[in-house]
């Protein structure tokens, strides 16, 4: 048995870690929606309406927002106590370049790593090396430059950033319009204008040929932060998103089964308006939300260091 | 090439990794000059009569079968037919003879005999599909870490070969009925799993042709139908 150094195990031809069982696990979730859960028994009622997998948190993040101190990494008892209530992935999250709390949850058999702005940063210089385990991760970007770091780091998937535990769309659009445009864009640029690119977003050349060419990210791209109704779901898949993923908009409405089933169905018949209409019907309140003026810090602007503009490869300042 | 005839493959598109399935069966389009092939997702019963063979795309199996009995929600809209297109895939596709073939979570909706299921989705009026004599573990090797790539040996239309397979949080086949045919087996951990298997007209594979080049299956799957 060989472990190399990018997260792949041999035994003779058995080989686990590898970019396209970390790609792959995300191309099953298509299609499929990713509940918050802070408890085994919230976990049970995503599995039943319908979740292709949980996120396992000790709070979401409209109480995060609420809290103001540093959010870690989830207890692994809890996460175990998740893992052993549901049969579908559970994933867990760690603050961005916390590679150690990477390695705990990696340790406990989680399926899906989220290195996520919405914990407190511990690195203000770098993300984690994300090639080096063998569990896949996925990271938030607010646009190409950022999804492509982020992929060049190992990432397995790419989710808009949007502003988590706010309950307002606005975000998760923005930044999955700016990743659309910012592909489509690459068509009309000449070979020098794509060397330049790559450069300037410090990040190998082959790979933005690779999105030039085949006009998609090369990983599956789901919306984030702020989707709270069927409508918000089927907006972002229409918007060409891959799956959504939603927090606090579940178990912060008044009937967290009600509308986790309807987020699921207005995902899946994203296209059609009665179907919408139906789910939409008679659901009980949406989660409060939260307004950009009621925010005391933007999460999705943590690639950069305060008052720091520009990219960096795999720094944040 | 005046009457070339028409055969369209239907991917259920519930959820999951159905847009590769649509994209190698159209890959193939040119071995058979003599066809004109679609692939189309098919997400309602009614549909089910449109086409000449399904594919269950590789998912999560418990979402698949969630989403499938929702649609009973919208009975407003569509006519009876249309309540539960995993149901309709029960009662009348399957009964036709049509080919199907389930790849992973697919492979799961066919078997007739589950372990590892949580018993809620396997209860009456949720019922999964359960039409192939054979026993399937869901996620037999284990979570995604243990997830992994590595070349079988396939016993397919009458030749040995080697096949790249891709097994992600993947189910085995621990056991199958003589009206059965094992298309290919990996040994793991001392003991010897069945990874593809066909009965008739139904083709089940726990691991992801349509996540490799390697375009045998969906061949194999065409000429289910063609023939």
């Amino acid at each position: 048995m060989v472990t190399g150094t990018n997260g792949t195990t041999t035994n003779g031809d058995h080989k686990t870690g590898t970019f396209k069982v970390k790609t792959g696990l995300a191309q099953m979730l298509k299609g499929g929606v990713i509940m918050d859960v802070v408890n085994a028994e919230q976990a049970k009622i995503a599995e039943e309406a319908g979740a292709v997998a949980v996120m396992a948190l000790e709070k979401i993040p409209s109480d995060i927002r609420k809290s103001g101190g540093v959010c870690r990494m989830t207890d692994p008892k809890l996460i175990k106590e998740i893992q052993a209530a549901v049969s579908i992935p559970v994933m867990a999250k760690v603050r961005i370049g916390h590679f150690v709390e990477a390695q705990v949850l990696q340790s406990i058999n989680v399926d899906f790593i989220d290195e996520s702005e919405v914990l407190t940063n511990a690195d203000d210089e770098y993300h984690i090396d994300k090639n080096t385990f063998s569990i896949p991760f996925v990271c938030g970007s607010r646009d190409l430059g950022e999804a492509m770091r982020r992929v060049n780091e190992g990432a397995a998937m790419i989710r808009s950033k949007g502003e988590a535990g706010t309950g307002n769309v606005v975000h998760a659009v923005k930044h999955a319009r700016a990743i659309n445009s910012q592909i489509k864009k690459l068509q009309s640029m000449s070979d020098e204008e794509i060397s330049d690119y790559a450069k300037e977003q410090r990040v190998p050349l082959e790979l933005v040929q690779k999105i030039q060419k085949e006009q998609k990210l090369p990983v599956v791209l789901f919306a984030a932060g702020g989707i709270a109704t069927p409508a918000d779901a089927a907006l972002m898949m229409q918007l060409g998103m891959d799956g959504v993923f939603v927090g606090s908009g579940i178990f912060k409405s008044t009937n967290p089964s009600k509308m986790a089933r309807a987020i699921v169905q207005a995902t899946t018949n994203y296209q059609d308006p009665h179907v919408i209409a139906d789910v939409s019907t008679d659901l009980g309140d949406a989660m409060p939300g939260l307004n950009d003026k009621g925010l005391d810090e933007r999460w999705a602007v943590k690639e950069y260091g305060p008052g720091v503009k520009g990219h960096v490869s795999t720094k944040i300042n | 090439m005046g009457d070339r005839k028409t055969i369209t493959i239907g991917v259920l598109a519930l959820q999951g990794a159905f847009r590769e399935h649509i994209e190698s069966i159209l890959r193939l389009s040119p071995d058979y000059p003599e066809y004109t092939i679609n692939a189309v997702e098919v997400r309602r019963a009614s549909q089910l009569d449109q086409i000449d063979g399904l594919i269950i795309p590789g998912g999560e199996s418990t979402a698949m079968s969630v989403i499938s009995n929702m649609s009973q929600m919208h009975k407003n809209f569509y006519k009876d037919q249309d309540l539960n297109v995993l149901q309709g895939i029960s009662s009348s596709y399957l009964k036709s003879k049509k080919p199907v073939w389930g790849t992973c979570a697919g492979a799961i909706l066919l078997s007739r005999d589950i372990e590892n299921m949580n018993r809620e989705y396997m209860s009456e009026g949720k019922k999964l599909l359960g039409q192939m004599n054979m026993t399937i573990s869901r996620n037999y090797f284990g979570s995604q870490a243990q997830s992994f790539e590595k070349d079988i040996e396939v016993h397919i239309d009458g030749a040995d070969k080697s096949y790249p397979g891709v097994f992600i949080r993947a189910p085995a086949i621990m056991n199958t009925d003589s009206d059965v045919q094992v298309l290919a087996t990996l040994q793991f951990k001392d003991k010897n799993v069945i990874v593809a298997a066909q009965q008739e007209h139904m083709l089940a594979t726990v691991f992801h042709p349509e996540l490799t080049e390697d375009l045998t299956f969906h061949k194999h799957f065409i000429d289910m139908i063609v023939k």
